[in-house]
């Protein structure tokens, strides 16, 4: 009886699901949706008229295939300089679109940095991120924070430089644009100097902005808002004007506030204060200078409320752009875009403060020209303005002039592809606008920094399935005597599209700073604790930092919804250089006449750093609404040489050695023998060992409901500053978004959580960055 | 945790999983196409066969069509070509996008009459192609050029030309 029940049961539901079947079919060609349409039996497509069939292709769409390729293998440029699929890139290679970057909740760039495999980033306070790719970091260790910025990754904006040439690093606060500016990030990982000039050393950061495609006006804006006074928004317009040229205009504005007000200060009079407010730190200012230790006391002349004028406000920007594209044809088209920025953030210190956060104010404009002329591309662009980057610490305030010139030209002779380039680079920077005296600075007066190169790509196909490739690039910097190369080679072996080998070895090179180069600095330590005064002095022609590597990677496309990337690096990084003390003079300090005098010097050490990973990736579309990506890496990094104290250390050893030494002979008053003892090997823990992430994006209720969470993490490690080491802790950060579309996707309404689980601090002395909750919407016309 | 991956499973099973469409899609497009053309009578005598160069999922589409429909009553035959010699023998030669490079060779052998040259590859239709597949924002579309199928002896329906993108 119930096996009876059970079959009636069935056929009730298969007839049913036949009348639903009969329903579909009745409709209109025009109304079936795209799941009825592919249900349709090959005998019903079969008796269709042409016509019908033709409607029923446009209500299909993209076809699963094409999903696949649009999701796990997206086109990029920045590996070849041309475009390419990420499954035959050559180098190593990660690509982020704008759709992805949005879907995670991202804030921003940097944030959005968390999506790409190899990427080491912490936030420091809130919105402000330290961004690495592979690791290297924090080096040399026990020094100032200056050389925990990282100063050998080189950002661009459709290949327009976005760094700081006077003490290195990239200020990211600073890039005009913003997520809706952005079509897609691209990241090559590994030193890429043989194809984009200096800095480019641990790899490359190309964010590519959206060009106007449709015909009619376009709108996108989006705003988020939530806890800790967190405003986030964005707008951009764009309208094609007459067939070949259109215009897109954009701005955006920011404002995030810590969670905190306090700064941290280190090691002073024998104690570590850690958290202050801003009128504790002020009283510290009251000490007598002899209880104070050598550096860490403030200048008489600095006022505390102009350095910190909001020590809530972690982050405030603005930025607008406007860009124009006229296309002559398929291959050639010019492109002009322009922008300002400003800019202000509370974040580490550049220099040597008592404190480790510092202001940091940038006010800029661009103007970036670029042209494709058949094989030809030229790229001019030109970048001015000013930044203080320890807000109101005299001599970190600079005028800024750089202009990049790029020509490139393609040539393609059968299965050979040859690629010459010359690049001219030129900046100039003034501080002696915000020097009440000439001295007062680093660089008091303009300075220059020149380089031009010269630089050659070939590629040549063998049989069809082994690409071959080699780069070289020869620069010549003013402050240099010889030329810098760098280089590239490369063979990768396609099989049957589905698995691509690739081995690889390059080597890169920082550029000069100009700081580095032509400090000139003394600083009258009238008032304060000894020395009495410190000359800083840069040099010419200092050994540049540079990388060598040599990578294997494997891709792997297993079944059509996955796609797997495996990287295995080996990187070897000498010629670093930082400052460190050269002689000190007692000046009659041991006679109770004087107080000594010290020459610190920007100059190389011996010290080299070798760094052994394996970076994994997979990515899974196991339905057209769903994305799920994995990846991880897993590095061990060595130093060699390493000078185990810090700057502030060897003076005062140096200065008990001339007293010494003037004890034993009564006649000599200095030294110039800085302290010999290394640690000849040891583990840098300044690296997390692991590092990596996972997203998953599900789409439901007809692709109008998103639900997104993403989890980054990183493992723990030891931070070396001047004053301490730091412990930093692991930790697991979970994110997600809700989003809902309305009005025909026209509308999207979104919830978006950041950090849900830890409230840990990610960047030792900065702030414990926790949970974050936005609302917020997009609007696309 | 565990919720969470319980939850993403159930909707995974909740939401399907639909088939790739392509080629369905481009078998039955070239089905319709003989609707709207007329080969020379002299070369239309026994089986109808297409031919598809290399390998392409296409073939499995089309074989299920040719056991459902024929072609002004002649049995359609599909044929996996790999010697350029066997193009002679047939009424429809389609080069899937991977065998795009060899153009020049095949467009010679099929310059004979009676022969339709079908092609998926941006800007073919111009000079080698009577029809190229091409996708138009994502969706399936053709372009078609009447001077090279009418070049070959084959008639053309005008209504085909408006059907897909005329190319001259």
């Amino acid at each position: 009886m119930k096996s009876l029940q059970y079959i009636i049961f069935c056929l009730t539901l298969m007839l049913s699901f036949e009348n639903i079947y009969a329903q579909a079919t009745d409709k209109k060609i025009e109304e079936l949706t795209r799941e009825e349409v592919l249900d349709l039996s090959y005998d019903e497509l079969l008796e269709m008229p042409f016509e019908d069939l033709l409607k029923l292709a446009d209500i299909v769409g993209v076809s699963l295939d094409e999903l696949y390729e649009m999701i796990l293998n997206k086109d990029l440029v920045s590996a070849s300089k041309k475009v390419e699929s990420s499954f035959n890139a050559p180098l190593s290679t990660s690509v982020i679109s704008y759709q992805e970057i949005v879907n995670s909740g991202a804030r921003s760039i940097e944030e959005a940095l968390r999506l790409v495999p190899g990427l080491i980033v912490r936030e420091k306070t809130n919105g402000n991120f330290d961004i690495h790719i592979r690791g290297n970091e924090n080096l040399p260790p026990h020094h100032m924070f200056v050389y925990s910025e990282n100063s050998i990754t080189l950002v661009m904006i459709d290949g327009r430089p976005v760094y700081n040439y006077v003490h290195g690093g990239t200020f990211w606060e600073t890039l005009p644009i913003g997520i809706e500016d952005v079509d897609r990030i691209e990241v090559v990982r590994g030193p890429s100097s043989a194809l984009y000039g200096p800095n480019a050393v641990s790899g490359v950061v190309n964010i590519i902005t959206k060009k106007q495609t449709g015909d009619n006006l376009s709108v996108a804006a989006n705003v988020q808002a939530g806890n800790q006074n967190s405003l986030i928004s964005s707008l951009v317009l764009g309208k094609k004007i007459n067939k070949k040229l259109s215009f897109r205009a954009s701005g955006n504005f920011e404002t995030l506030d810590r969670n905190s007000d306090k700064l941290y200060v280190h090691k002073f009079n024998g104690k570590e204060w850690g958290l202050l407010s801003k009128q504790q730190l002020d009283t510290l200012r009251t000490f007598s200078p002899l209880e104070g230790s050598w550096f860490n006391v403030f200048d008489p002349t600095d006022d505390i409320n102009e350095m910190y004028p909001n020590p809530y406000l972690a982050r405030q920007r603005i930025g607008v752009n406007g860009g124009l594209e006229y296309s002559l044809k398929d291959d050639m088209n010019l492109n002009l875009k322009g922008g300002y920025q400003s800019s202000q953030v509370l974040s580490t210190t550049m220099g040597d403060n008592p404190t480790s956060m510092a202001g940091r104010v940038s006010n800029t404009e661009y103007i970036d020209f670029n042209a494709r002329l058949k094989g030809l591309t030229a790229q001019v662009n030109l970048l001015t303005g000013w930044q203080d980057i320890v807000l109101q610490d005299t001599g970190f305030k600079v005028g800024i002039f750089n202009l990049n010139t790029n020509l490139e030209y393609d040539i393609n002779i059968g299965n050979l592809s040859i690629r010459p380039g010359f690049a001219y680079q030129l900046g100039k920077y003034d501080d002696t606008p915000y020097l009440r005296y000439i001295g007062q600075g680093f660089l008091n007066g303009t300075r220059d920094f020149s380089s031009t190169a010269l630089s050659l790509r070939a590629e040549y196909l063998l049989f069809e399935r082994i690409r071959l490739v080699g780069a070289i690039r020869s620069e010549k910097y003013n402050t240099h005597k010889n030329n810098y190369w760098s280089y590239q080679a490369i063979a990768s072996y396609n099989l049957n599209n589905r698995h691509n080998f690739r081995i690889l070895y390059s080597q890169a090179n920082r550029g000069p700073f100009l700081v580095d180069s032509y400090a000139d600095y003394l600083w009258d330590r009238v008032g304060r604790p000894m020395p009495g005064s410190i000359l800083f002095l840069g040099k010419e022609n200092l050994g540049l930092l540079t990388m060598n590597m040599v990578e294997f990677g494997y891709r792997v496309k297993p079944i059509k919804s996955i796609q797997a990337d495996f990287e295995l690096f080996m990187n070897n990084t000498d010629n670093y250089s930082s400052l460190y003390p050269d002689s000190v003079n007692l000046n009659g300090f041991h006679l109770g006449t004087g107080r000594p005098f010290v020459r610190m010097i920007y100059q190389n050490i011996d010290m080299t750093s070798k760094q052994y990973g394996v970076s994994g990736n997979i990515s899974w579309v196991p339905d057209k609404n769903i994305v799920i990506k994995l990846f991880g890496t897993y590095q061990k990094s060595f130093l060699y040489n390493v000078i185990p104290f810090s700057p502030d250390s060897a003076v005062s050893r140096m200065i008990t050695e001339a007293f010494i030494r003037y004890q034993i002979d009564t006649v000599t008053t200095f030294s110039k023998n800085f302290p010999g003892d290394r640690v000849t090997e040891t583990e840098n823990h300044a690296t997390p060992s692991f590092y990596g992430g996972l997203s998953v994006d599900v789409k439901v209720l007809q692709e109008k409901l998103l639900f997104s969470t993403n989890m980054y993490t990183y493992s723990a490690q030891i931070f070396q500053s001047k004053y301490s080491e730091k412990n930093i802790d692991n930790k697991v950060i979970i994110n997600a978004k809700v989003s809902y579309k309305l009005l025909n996707n026209k509308l999207t309404l979104f919830v978006n959580a950041r950090n849900i689980v830890s409230k840990k601090r990610e960047f030792a002395y900065m702030d414990e960055i926790g949970r974050l909750f936005l609302i917020g919407l997009n609007f696309n016309l | 945790m565990r919720k969470f991956v319980f939850i993403l499973i159930a909707l995974c099973l909740f939401i399907g999983i639909s088939k790739a469409q392509d080629e369905k899609f481009k078998a039955l497009y070239m089905y319709n196409f003989t609707k709207y053309l007329e080969w020379p009578l002299e070369n239309i005598k026994g089986d109808f066969v297409i031919g598809v160069f290399g390998t392409s999922p296409i073939i499995q589409e089309l074989m299920i069509i040719a056991e459902k429909k024929t072609v002004s009553n002649h049995p359609i035959v599909v044929k996996k070509l790999i010697e350029l010699d066997e193009i002679a023998k047939c009424h429809i030669v389609f080069v899937p996008e991977n065998k795009s490079s060899r153009i020049d060779e095949i467009a010679q052998k099929c310059s004979a009459k009676g022969i339709l040259l079908i092609t998926e590859k941006e800007g073919f239709a111009k000079n080698f192609a009577g029809i190229n597949y091409v996708k138009v924002d994502g969706k399936q579309n053709f372009e078609i050029n009447k001077k090279n199928i009418e070049g070959k002896g084959i008639k053309v329906n005008s209504t085909l030309v408006t059907l897909g993108i005329e190319i001259k």
